[in-house]
């Protein structure tokens, strides 16, 4: 019998599990011991000794004494670096929510301009789904290895963000991309008018380089989806901004995804049954 | 008191770490929400890698008051 933990630890009221999915879940692991946690203290001793790991993503420090872990499916479209080129396998929902991002991001720039040139950073799920979205915009994309006309490799970052109205981010977060966003790397480059749209990750920009850039730069508008940290404090300093919309993680999710997420446990872990 | 850099040898350790602030700058003072951005998750990460640190294993509600740097210092102090 394997130890399969539901890590249910994630408090954002629109990433609330479905009751049918847990059960769906607990149904699907009935002959193994499956375990659902819902809060942090829990964590430890859960994840020191479980085969398998469903849900959002957790410290590796947890695991890091766990020489039993087979499998790890996560929640999320990025898997953190830590965890690539293990003894274990990770996969995640990539993909799955790529259209609900695109959504927002279209809801948002429903009432943009179609003269506004549009930088988008990453061709990932999302970044490739964007710019097919908006290929009746001036759009731009920026990616390691660019295939057409209208994409551009990194070594056109300075020129590309001085002449974008509007950035949006799709990059995942490691180390080489949060090195892309710094005050002399990016933001001495925007248009004094720019519009950042950020639906990737909080902890890409440093805030207070978020803060000068955006509080110097009052036609400028920066435009978030995600923060660090979740949730964003009441007295963080980018609440101070005239020019600074904050939503609450909630571009990933919308109807049906849960069944999508669903589907593709199931599929990926016909082996672990 | 336990010294700042034992607490920075131990944040260096920790995988996916994203701190406002790089680790060699942290200071005592520093508010761990406001000045370093650490959320809930983080704040239980570190707690684990202190007790892991010095052998112990503790309940992490000793960490739900910590609001310093500061703080921290004088919990792994007392766990010395």
């Amino acid at each position: 019998m394997s130890k399969i933990v539901l890590n249910n630890i994630y408090k954002n009221p629109v990433a609330q599990l479905p009751d049918w999915f847990v059960d769906d879940l607990k149904n699907l692991f009935s002959s193994h011991d499956f375990q659902m946690i819902n809060e942090t203290s829990e964590m430890r001793a859960a994840l020191k000794d479980a085969d398998y790991i469903i849900g959002w993503g957790f410290p590796k420090t947890f695991i890091k004494k766990n020489n039993k872990l087979k499998s790890i499916f996560l929640f999320s479209s990025q898997i953190p670096e830590s965890l690539l080129n293990q003894d274990y396998t990770v996969n995640n929902i990539t993909g799955l929510n790529s259209e609900y991002v695109v959504n927002y991001v279209l809801n948002v720039l429903k009432n943009v301009n179609g003269n506004k040139s549009i930088l988008i950073m990453g061709k990932g799920a999302i970044g490739s789904l964007l710019s097919e979205k908006l290929k009746d915009h001036k759009t731009t994309i920026i990616t390691r290895n660019p295939n057409d006309a209208s994409e551009v490799d990194y070594s056109k970052l300075a020129y590309s963000l001085s002449e974008a109205d509007i950035i949006i981010p799709t990059v995942s977060l490691n180390q080489a991309t949060k090195e892309l966003f710094t005050k002399d790397g990016f933001f001495s480059h925007l248009k004094n008018d720019v519009f950042l749209l950020n639906i990737a990750r909080g902890e890409l920009f440093d805030e207070n380089d978020l803060y000068n850039f955006f509080s110097k730069n009052p036609y400028a508008f920066y435009h978030t989806d995600v923060t660090y940290p979740e949730p964003y404090p009441a007295d963080g300093i980018l609440k101070k901004l005239e020019n600074c919309k904050i939503t609450p993680h909630i571009a990933g999710f919308g109807e049906g995804l849960w069944e999508k997420i669903l589907t593709r446990i199931k599929k990926t872990t016909q082996d672990w049954i | 008191m336990e010294n700042l850099s034992t607490f920075q040898k131990i944040l260096s350790g920790i995988d996916d770490l994203f701190l406002r602030v790089k680790i060699n700058n942290i200071k005592p003072e520093h508010k761990i929400i406001d000045d370093l951005g650490i959320d809930s998750l983080t704040r239980v990460t570190i707690f684990y890698e202190i007790q892991d640190h010095y052998d112990q294993d503790r309940d992490q509600m000793d960490a739900a008051n910590w609001q310093t740097i500061n703080d921290i210092l004088l919990y792994m102090n007392e766990l010395k």
